[in-house]
């Protein structure tokens, strides 16, 4: 079910600082440069508008080495329109151009659902290799007539048209921006930085990296309706494959999820090679300069611009740790019927049996705690549960619905889990993450709500600045954030002080009653299970060897021999 | 359509042999080198250049060989020195940079004009019922499989081999144990860079070998490694080898002649489709 | 070898995970180091053996600094480090394991005097052995470096107690043989009896350092370490 959101805009002073600076470059280029290099500066745009878009692929976690193939889908329906004399002039046919490189996006788009990292980076390579051919078969629409693309009055002149490739460029990042501040934003950053965790958030993996790519190749596509109508004949010449890979090595240089950086990236594309033209250097130092650069960067962890951007975010102190209300604990009322019940559930791992014959119910409206030794498989029974693990056999019910058979993103309506590695994604703030994370419209009073309850830090802070405990706590808040049925967290207190897990124990034995959802805890810290937990069962080698009352179950003999290696421990 | 075949040969075997060089790389150092060619191109330049300034054959060869492998460790030492525990993602990205600025320097050390490329291996070897079977199509076809045995000896049979195949499944575990990790990559480097040069030396002076060209045949090469899934020397092989009779075949058909570059697009796609079918998660848990 | 750490701490990233670690293991006796899961426990050992940097204290072996010193330089200054999770090299056979780290037909020969399950075995990837045997194998490969200390982690993982009773006393003879052994262990009962010396990690710092007869006396505190509360029985 497709979400439509307003997009929730926050604005930030580096956003503020970024636009400002970059608008008034452009501003004081408009006027006062003289016409050669205003034409410089006219193509500087264009591959930053290429550029803008290559970040977004970026920003998703993918490389792609083929934007300028992409850009040249668009200079080609340009020429085309222009040879069939279309209706509208070239600023619509710039926009059909943009339109036009889409579907080639999602194309390439599509391996990137089965594939990751440098195999879709292989396929991207032989894409640019292909458009090359193709692109040289084919010749550009008008380009053996000499048929110009015509400029409209206004931007007929250079001058007029280096604004109106400024106000493209404006739209192209304004756009983006908006976007990056919408959970279809929000999915890109986090597909990034795990894919796990964006589907286990409820957010389709495949329509994140399609969106992603077409997003990119819409970017690129204006890029090159832009640049026909700057020199009016495009050639293959313009949209070679080498051109390509320098494009991607400008872009890790220079870092293009920004737009400063972007339009840094596209200034040192055009104004590195005439300088050193100028200077009486081969201009081929600038694609070395670009490599050195982009090895530099990636040495340093951060493009110049993100580099940029770390610095200009003011670096707050760490909230004070939350209140922790000691004395009673709040005990998780025993519950009523079954909520979550699990029959026959097994899972193998080649010839290791991982899970055998699980059966589980979790009550409804309460806390159950899963314990067990290391390599037990309670982590399995989470990955299980959650559906990341289709060659799982048995049935899963949960509130009289089926999960087994559903895909990871549709479980999450209904059931949230947590990880045990950590999988906050880092370049979000924690309101824009609890937002993505939420999956439904949520008010400010809500997410105000849900962080005091837990104690997570306030909205505006970046999740990279927070360390491993909040970034844990804030996970938690996301999974209740969504409302489901059931949350499975799998150790929440691990990078938590002793005193913080205890609190957090009496936190989460409040949360039946506060957000109507029973919870499955999977916890090493036995004084924590025993304090928020109205039920255990514990795992051991992929067994439910016990299950019950806390205090009980965890003096039966069998489960200290689990845990220690010999039932004459507890003598 | 047999003698377009036999002819795709040629450019088939340098494919897989590159395309060998590709996965070893991979496999050993967790990195698709697109830069395996580039780094060949310097050392055939740098044979043509010795040749042209009238040193023989015989010696600007091993020249060039040594450039390239030279060229190619310190390349490895930078990747070794920064990146060593980076992912295959990163490094990769890195070797992109490397293929993007070494073109530029072959430029600037051997100019932008394609150079005239001397070998020993011109002209036909044989002519079986019609069909003429060029010596660099023969040396192409039999270096690729010949490389590929050689490899499998080295890693199953030798004590440098062993070590390198421990590296590359635990490299962690590897080091803990002793094993010099920076040093073999280092010399992996070096090798596969040497016998990228040594590729290119043969297919190099048969057709027009400019460098831009010359280094992106890192392209097709992908795609023979990619057949292989990264991991098979033999289907890294039998995919080179495969791709190149097939365009070689496509060049005889009238409407296609044009496209026959595009191929290895669709075969990539092709594969990727049907090796992928299964979904797979970016983490292990 | 003696083994000296003195005041360690040790972050994985910005998270810090143990902190002021003193602790001696000296040479022909095994140093145990027992806690729950998340105490640290494994973080520590990667420390000394290079894996992780320390954040604050030093590591002296035999007088001598390891500071400055890599993974690949500390393995051969004769520190092992026991991987936990039986991290064999799966596509390489039994013998190739132990050959991959010394060619020497008299290392793969102490490995089978040890472990004499695995002299059948030989010729098959280690990856298709079972967990038991894995972890022989591994065990194996870290005796073939002719280690001086060998740090062990969590050999138990994943394995049933009547393995680890197999496992055990082969540590406790490398030991008794002149070996600095520091074990890492979470059958907390088994490792006790073969150890000289134990410690016990809680929270991030040693709760407990000294004989393993206290511990073995009253199993009360290490169940108050491990279950998180100590039981009202008392032997």
């Amino acid at each position: 079910m497709p979400h439509v959101e307003m997009p929730h805009v926050e604005i930030r002073r580096a956003d503020l600082l970024t636009g400002g600076a970059v608008l008034a470059v452009i501003a004081v280029a408009a006027v006062a440069l003289p016409g050669y290099w205003l034409f410089l500066a006219t193509s500087a745009l264009v591959a930053a508008i290429a550029l803008r878009g290559l970040g977004v692929v970026g920003q998703a976690g993918m490389n792609s080495l083929c934007q300028l193939s992409f850009a040249a889908v668009g200079a080609w329906t340009v020429a085309r329109l222009n040879v069939m004399a279309a209706p509208g002039g070239l600023v619509l046919w710039v926009a059909a151009g943009g339109l036009a490189a889409v579907p080639f996006g999602a194309l390439i788009g599509l391996p990137a659902l089965r594939l990751r990292g440098v195999h879709l980076a292989v396929v991207t390579l032989g894409f640019a290799a292909t458009a090359d051919v193709v692109v040289a078969a084919l010749r550009f629409p008008g380009a053996t007539t000499f048929q110009q693309v015509p400029r409209p009055g206004p931007i007929a002149t250079d001058r007029g048209y280096f604004v109106f490739a400024a106000l493209v460029f404006a739209l192209v990042c304004g756009a983006l921006w908006l976007v990056d501040r919408t959970r279809a934003g929000a999915a890109w950053r986090a597909v990034r930085f795990s894919e796990r965790a964006t589907a286990a958030a409820g957010t389709s993996v495949a329509r994140t990296k399609l969106t992603a790519f077409a997003a990119s190749a819409f970017a690129a596509g204006v890029a090159g309706g832009v640049l026909a109508g700057q020199i009016g004949t495009v050639t293959a010449q313009n949209f070679q494959t080498i051109n390509s890979l320098a494009l991607f090595v400008v872009a890790v240089m220079a870092g293009s999820r920004y737009a400063g950086g972007a339009l840094f990236g596209g200034l040192l594309m055009t104004f590195v090679p005439e300088v050193l033209k100028r200077l009486g250097v081969p201009q081929d130092w600038a694609n070395v300069l670009f490599a050195a650069g982009a090895v530099q960067a990636l040495t340093q962890g951060a493009s110049v611009s993100e580099g940029l951007a770390r610095r200009l975010r003011a670096r707050r102190p760490a909230p004070p740790a939350a209140a922790v209300p000691r004395g009673e604990a709040a005990k998780a009322p025993p519950g009523g019927g079954p909520l979550l019940t699990v029959t026959g559930l097994t899972v193998r791992y080649g010839k290791v049996t991982a899970l055998q014959d699980v059966d589980l119910t979790v009550p409804e409206g309460t806390v159950m705690g899963l314990i067990g030794p290391n390599g037990a498989g309670k982590s399995t029974l989470t990955d299980a549960l959650s559906g990341f693990l289709p060659g799982a056999t048995g049935q899963i019910t949960l509130a009289g619905r089926r999960l087994d058979g559903l895909p990871v993103h549709r479980r999450a309506a209904h059931l949230r889990r947590t990880f045990q590695q950590d999988r906050v994604p880092t370049g979000l703030t924690v309101g824009a993450y609890l937002r993505f994370a939420a999956r439904r419209r949520v008010g400010r009073g809500e997410v105000a709500e849900v962080c005091a309850f837990l104690g997570c830090p306030p909205p505006d802070r970046h999740v990279g600045d927070l360390d491993v405990g909040s970034r844990r706590l804030l996970e938690v808040a996301a999974a209740l954030l969504a409302r489901p049925r059931l949350v499975v967290l799998d150790e929440p207190a691990a990078g938590l002080t002793h005193a913080d897990s205890l609190a957090l124990a009496d936190r989460l034995a409040e949360v039946p009653a506060r957000y109507g959802a029973s919870v499955l805890l999977i916890e090493h810290d036995l004084d924590m299970v025993r304090r928020a937990c109205a039920h255990v069962a514990v795992l051991d080698f992929g067994r439910v060897i016990a299950a019950g009352p806390p205090a009980a179950t965890l003096a039966e003999p069998e489960v200290a021999r689990a845990y220690l290696g010999d039932e004459a421990a507890l003598a | 359509m047999l003698d377009g075949a036999v002819a795709g040969l040629a450019g088939g075997g340098a494919y897989a042999a590159l395309g060998l060089c590709l996965t070893l790389m991979f496999r050993l150092v967790r990195v698709v080198n697109f830069a395996q060619a580039a780094i060949g191109v310097i050392g055939v330049y740098g044979m043509a250049l010795l040749a042209d300034a009238g040193l023989p054959y015989a010696l600007a060869a091993p020249a060039g060989l040594l450039a390239a492998g030279l060229v190619a460790a310190a390349l490895g030492w930078i990747m070794a020195r920064w990146f060593a525990e980076a992912g295959a993602d990163q490094r990769s990205a890195i070797a992109i940079a490397f293929l993007v600025g070494l073109l530029a320097v072959s430029f600037l050390a051997f100019g932008t004009h394609p150079r005239r490329v001397p070998g020993p291996f011109g002209g036909a070897l044989l002519t079986v019922g019609g069909v003429t079977v060029t010596r660099a199509a023969a040396v192409c076809a039999l270096l690729a499989p010949a490389l590929a045995a050689g490899a499998h000896l080295l890693l199953t049979r030798t004590a440098v081999g062993l070590r390198l195949r421990a590296l590359s499944e635990r490299p962690t575990t590897a080091e803990l144990l002793g094993i010099p990790s920076r040093r073999l990559a280092v010399g992996t480097w070096a090798a596969t860079g040497a016998l990228a040069a040594a590729v290119l030396m043969v297919v190099a002076p048969q057709q027009s070998a400019d460098q831009s060209s010359l280094a992106l045949m890192v392209i097709p090469a992908c795609t023979a490694a990619l057949v292989g899934g990264f991991r098979s020397l033999t289907g890294t092989v039998a995919g080179g080898l495969g791709l190149g009779v097939m365009q070689g075949v496509l060049a005889h058909v009238e409407d296609l002649q044009q496209y026959r570059d595009a191929v290895p697009f669709a075969v990539i796609l092709a594969i990727l489709v049907w090796s992928q079918r299964r979904e797979v998660w970016d983490a292990a848990r | 070898m003696t083994l000296e750490l003195s005041g360690v701490a040790v972050a994985r990233g910005a998270a810090p995970v143990v902190r002021d670690i003193d602790l001696t293991a000296p040479p022909g006796a095994v140093t145990v180091l027992l806690g729950p899961n998340g105490a640290g426990k494994t973080t520590l050992l990667e420390a000394v053996a290079g894996v992780l940097p320390f954040a604050a204290g030093n590591a002296v072996l035999d007088g001598a600094d390891l500071a400055g010193l890599d993974r690949v330089a500390r393995a051969r200054r004769g520190l092992a480090l026991v991987e936990q999770g039986r991290t064999v090299f799966s596509a390489l056979t039994v013998a190739e394991n132990v050959r991959v780290v010394n060619g020497s037909a008299d290392a793969l020969d102490r490995a089978v005097e040890l472990f004499p399950e695995l002299g059948r075995r030989l010729d098959v990837a280690a990856g298709l052995l079972s967990g038991g045997e894995q972890q022989m194998v591994v065990l194996a490969r870290a005796l073939a470096t002719g280690p001086k200390v060998l740090l062990i982690d969590e050999m138990s993982l994943g394995l049933a107690p009547v393995i680890v009773r197999r496992l055990l006393p082969a540590v406790r003879a490398l030991a008794d043989g002149g070996v600095t052994v520091l074990l890492v262990e979470q059958f907390a009962t088994l490792a006790l009896e073969i150890a000289d010396s134990a410690h016990v990690l809680a929270g991030g710092a040693l709760t407990y350092s000294g004989p393993p007869g206290p511990l073995r006396a009253s199993p009360g505190r290490l169940h108050a370490a491990y279950l998180g509360e100590t039981p009202t029985e008392e032997p």
